[in-house]
């Protein structure tokens, strides 16, 4: 049996895919409500549908640091998130996915079809896809 | 008030830890599991590194890229 070699395979195998998309104008409470509820770090962050940002953990624990006297009902995910997060064609390999991060000190990529937003490639993604190299390393 | 903080209010206390020994699978298992960035190296009682999400990138991207080159 011939694996598929992992560096060309595109992001879209695996990428988490559908994340949920938060309007920009929606509440920083609500983004820590719907990470805890789907267990992720990382929600992509839209405005008028359009991709605008990506909102991590870190990003709503550094707002809320700034702001310490604002209700987190009140303060929102646009205020909060990293703007221009690095995208990505779902059929981008792999290594070129995993070269961007690293370069850039990225811990996630977001996954677009065009306009919309297909899924999400974050570090521990990348940590999964090491686990599987140093499992079962290609071939020499 | 952020001003007057100072890094022990903020700091994510008992980090996760590792020699470095450890095995590279056991860390980023455990990294991946506890949704982590980074392990603090220690090594009697002295930090000697730390492994980052990045680290584990630059890694992952050189293993991808010898693949490529086989």
């Amino acid at each position: 049996v011939t694996l598929a070699p992992r560096a060309t395979a595109p992001v879209a195998e695996r990428m988490t895919p559908a994340p949920l998309v938060l309007d920009c104008h929606r509440s920083v409470a609500e983004a820590r409500e719907a990470m805890f509820a789907l267990g992720v770090e990382h929600l992509p962050v839209t405005d008028r549908g359009e991709l605008c940002g990506l909102a991590s953990a870190r990003d709503l624990d550094r707002l809320q640091l700034d702001k310490p006297n604002v209700d987190p009902e009140v303060l929102e995910v646009g205020q909060a998130m990293s703007p221009r997060p690095l995208t990505v064609a779902p059929a981008t390999p792999l290594l070129r996915v995993v070269e961007r991060m690293a370069e850039e000190g990225l811990d996630a990529a977001v996954v677009v079809d065009g306009r919309e937003v297909v899924g999400i490639f974050t570090a521990r993604d990348a940590l999964r896809l090491l686990l599987s190299l140093l499992a079962s390393p290609a071939p020499a | 008030m952020a001003q007057a903080m100072k890094v022990e209010d903020v700091m994510t206390p008992h980090p996760y830890t590792v020699t470095p020994g450890a095995p590279l699978d056991e860390v980023a298992s455990a990294m991946s599991r506890r949704k982590i960035g980074s392990a603090v190296v220690v090594e009697g009682g002295r930090v000697v590194g730390v492994f980052t999400t990045v680290d584990a990138l630059r890694l992952l991207s050189a293993l991808l890229a010898e693949e490529v080159d086989r």
